[in-house]
């Protein structure tokens, strides 16, 4: 496996799990602030969104903060519809996707910049991977805690850890992304 | 010649990887809080707190991430199943005694299990990470970057838990006091 491919991988796995959780909450929920008026679900997807958007358009030859993205606003209600929501979620991962199909292992020690900084390619990609990663937690966390009894849960059942450690079915990024998408 | 390139990208490649679960873990990172950062300052009473009856609290992800480093770092050298100090696997329940010394004792368990995995990470010979793990379809690569995505998943995680805990602390007080 390529380090590219096992990064995809991981992509794909957290973007599972976040259409996972978000797929268990109301329209309105995703609108709810966070205590004390903390990040929405919503907010938190558009941030994702938002940055992964930035980041991955022209991702070799522009800056990796765009001045078309308004990261502030991300953290404002823009009161978006389920509908038009995924549709801002699914056009930022496609920019990634696209570019990462178009890399190889042997450009990660190529540059790219963000914010003028210049990254070597793979520890741009780990960034960006960390603070996906980062943020999708909190997505599941507060959808979980939107759902209460009613959550479906995205990894091992509780009390099933053994049980499923003698035939586990979805180790790889892959196979777990690919049986949240199943669901 | 040829090999040498290749070990070299190799080595290089594996400080890649030994940088991301070091950010993701205790390292100065630029995505903000990483695990180790996110439990700073943690109290028990903090840890044990749980934003309802059937939701985690902090301490037992803490030993969670700890479990979970020592199942990557059995897969990664192939070491038998059985020698996690504590008994059980995934999440445990947590506070088992609600004191700063047991608070400590599985901090300083997810330290260890961090350790050894970081030092089996560092031991991957050149050209090896894309070799399987001892686990079937999984690479060290993949177990490794992984690792360090499930870091700061739950570091996430455990930022809106003290955040949660603040507001409801402050509401009680309010409460108490109007």
């Amino acid at each position: 496996m390529s380090v590219i491919q096992s990064l995809v991988d991981e992509y794909r796995r957290y973007k599972a799990l976040a259409e996972a959780a978000i797929a268990q909450v109301g329209d309105e929920e995703l609108g709810h602030a966070g205590h004390d008026g903390g990040n929405s679900i919503e907010m938190l997807i558009r941030h994702i969104a938002g940055n992964l958007k930035s980041r991955f358009t022209e991702f070799r030859t522009s800056d990796g903060e765009k001045p078309w993205r308004h990261r502030d606003d991300e953290f404002e209600s823009a009161g978006l519809s389920r509908t038009a929501l995924l549709q801002v979620w699914e056009e930022s991962w496609s920019v990634l996707f696209v570019e990462l199909e178009k890399l190889g292992d042997g450009d990660l020690s190529s540059t790219v910049t963000v914010r003028r900084q210049p990254l070597r390619i793979d520890e741009a990609l780990h960034r960006s991977l960390a603070h996906t990663a980062y943020h999708v937690g909190q997505i599941v966390f507060m959808a979980k805690a939107m759902r209460g009894g009613g959550w479906r849960t995205l990894s091992i059942p509780k009390g099933k850890s053994e049980e499923y450690n003698q035939k586990a079915t979805g180790e790889t990024a892959a196979a777990h992304a690919k049986k949240l998408m199943e669901r | 010649m040829a090999a040498a390139a290749s070990s070299k990208y190799a080595s290089s490649d594996l400080r890649q990887l030994l940088f991301l679960i070091d950010t993701a873990y205790d390292r100065v990172s630029w995505h903000g809080p990483n695990l180790r950062g996110s439990l700073r300052g943690m109290t028990p009473a903090l840890a044990a707190w749980r934003p309802a009856v059937e939701r985690h609290n902090i301490w037992e992800l803490i030993v969670h991430a700890a479990y979970w480093k020592y199942v990557a770092w059995r897969r990664l050298t192939g070491a038998k199943r059985g020698s996690f100090p504590l008994a059980g696997s995934n999440f445990l329940a947590r506070p088992v005694e609600n004191t700063k010394a047991a608070l400590q004792a599985d901090l300083d368990l997810l330290d260890e299990m961090h350790r050894v995995l970081r030092e089996a990470a560092a031991a991957v010979p050149a050209g090896a990470l894309d070799l399987g793990s001892a686990q079937r379809g999984v690479t060290k690569r993949a177990l490794l970057t992984g690792v360090a995505a499930h870091d700061l998943y739950h570091a996430g995680q455990i930022q809106l838990l003290k955040r949660l805990e603040r507001t409801c602390r402050a509401e009680a007080r309010q409460r108490e006091g109007g």
